[in-house]
């Protein structure tokens, strides 16, 4: 069975990508295999505490922790980038897989289907 | 005097295009994505513009939206709407990056 990777690379709220991915996900999920990678920015989605009411936006982060009951279990995010933020898998509303370059390589090469955000 | 706004994360070449560009009297805000700027320990752009007393305030909603409030650089300051009005009226100008 073919597998998509989803690539979320862009940090909440400033912009609609990843509102849109996150519902791209839980709509795929259905039908096949996903996993979700958190590049650069994009492990912002992730930072706990939003706290949207001020801006009127919705705070789409929590709607991840729903990823296991849709059975999207594959999360990943880079080591370096998590680093670079000052973050570490404590700050974050999910705990995704920390890869090094070579490993994040390979998950790119692993799934049939990349689909970016 | 100009009010520099600033609405892309540190990972966007705007914050070192902006911070050439800032003189002493300026201050800058950063709005939307900006407020990473404020988050990242190692953001030496940043902290030289606090170290030329250069005021750099952040917009506590979008501070608040990215939960953030407790990872910002303490020398920033925050503001809200309204501050960002009367900033806006006690600069002659204003510059956007971003």
């Amino acid at each position: 069975m073919k597998k998509l990777l989803f690539v979320q690379s862009h940090p909440p709220h400033g912009s609609l990508f990843g509102q849109e991915g996150l519902d791209a996900i839980l709509a795929g999920s259905a039908f096949i295999e996903c996993g979700v990678l958190f590049l650069g920015d994009g492990i912002y989605q992730l930072l706990k505490d939003q706290q949207t009411t001020a801006l009127a936006s919705k705070n789409f982060s929590v709607s991840y922790q729903a990823l296991h009951d849709y059975g999207v279990e594959s999360l990943f995010c880079s080591a370096a980038d998590l680093l670079a933020r000052n973050l570490t898998v404590a700050d974050l509303i999910v705990t995704p897989t920390l890869l090094d370059a070579t490993e994040l390589a390979a998950v790119l090469r692993d799934y049939d289907g990349i689909l970016d955000f | 005097m100009i009010l520099h706004t600033l609405n892309k994360s540190p990972d966007h070449p705007a914050l070192n295009r902006c911070a050439g560009f800032i003189s002493d009297g300026d201050c800058l805000i950063l709005i939307e994505d900006g407020v990473y700027c404020a988050a990242t320990n190692d953001s030496s752009t940043l902290n030289n513009l606090l170290l030329r007393e250069i005021p750099v305030f952040c917009l506590q909603a979008d501070v608040e939206a990215r939960g953030l409030l407790n990872r910002l650089n303490p020398a920033v300051q925050l503001i809200d709407y309204e501050g960002f009005v009367t900033l806006s009226t006690e600069q002659t100008k204003s510059k956007r990056w971003g």
